[in-house]
């Protein structure tokens, strides 16, 4: 059977933006039911809030803790319409601009308050240019 | 989000069942295809795997234990089903239900 497995080729895939940038995983995706039509895709759902809900009760917990220790407003998911999808291939193409989206803003927030503060982060001594990837990869989501 | 959308991951594992009640087995894989529209294309799911596992139905709640059985495949039953979209009644997405007879599906033994 061919066409496109959502679950094993979709289902947290990296995503990147218009700018090549890595913007998170595809947590969770949307299907639209629709009588006498078949299923479809509807839309891409990224953010912590989605992801914890996969893990489990606890995660939920933490990952609430943490956006209320960041003061971050809203539940930080964002929902990309799947017409927005531009290709799929090892990554998913989206036509968004990352910077743009809610659930980028706590992954920001902990690059900017804590993993920059992390010695050798800001490329202190040894390592630097490793130190400064490891930065941008948590500022990646 | 509106009351006919439904997120993937709360299809994915749902128990189908026959006409009769009885359990066909859980959803573990949906298809999809472009469908090419005004403006753009849809991704349309158009078959769902259902896969089957025999006596060990009622351990393979979680994905682990789904990725364990189906490992295990010939030993514990396990068979999956390729099902057409419009077989399957979604009018209650808690309880997916078949709405042909079960010996009507295409069982594939391998996973």
């Amino acid at each position: 059977m061919g066409g496109l497995r959502l679950v094993h080729e979709v289902l947290d895939s990296q995503l990147v933006d218009r700018r090549k940038e890595k913007i998170g995983r595809v947590d969770a995706l949307v299907l639209e039911l629709r009588d006498g039509e078949p299923p479809c895709v509807a839309a891409i759902l990224v953010g912590g809030a989605v992801r914890a809900e996969r893990v489990g009760r606890w995660m939920v917990w933490l990952n609430r803790a943490l956006r209320s220790l960041a003061r971050a407003r809203g539940d930080g998911v964002s929902r990309i319409s799947f017409d927005a999808v531009r290709r799929i291939a090892d990554t998913i193409e989206v036509d968004v601009d990352g910077e743009s989206l809610p659930s980028g803003r706590l992954e920001r927030w902990l690059a900017e308050k804590v993993v920059c503060r992390i010695p050798g982060a800001r490329g202190e001594g040894k390592g630097h240019e490793q130190g400064q990837q490891q930065g941008e990869h948590v500022g990646d989501g | 989000m509106s009351a006919r959308e439904i997120r993937l991951g709360d299809l994915t594992g749902r128990v189908v069942r026959d006409p009769d009640g009885r359990s066909v087995g859980r959803i573990e894989e949906l298809c999809a295809e472009i469908a090419p529209r005004e403006g753009g294309n849809d991704y349309e799911v158009v078959v769902f795997h259902v896969g089957a596992y025999g006596a060990f139905e009622a351990l393979a709640g979680g994905r682990f234990a789904q990725h364990a059985l189906k490992r295990a495949g010939k030993l514990v039953g396990y068979q999956r089903y390729e099902v057409p979209w419009d077989w399957l009644d979604f009018s209650d997405p808690e309880h997916p239900r078949l709405t042909r007879r079960r010996s009507e599906l295409t069982s594939r033994t391998s996973s």
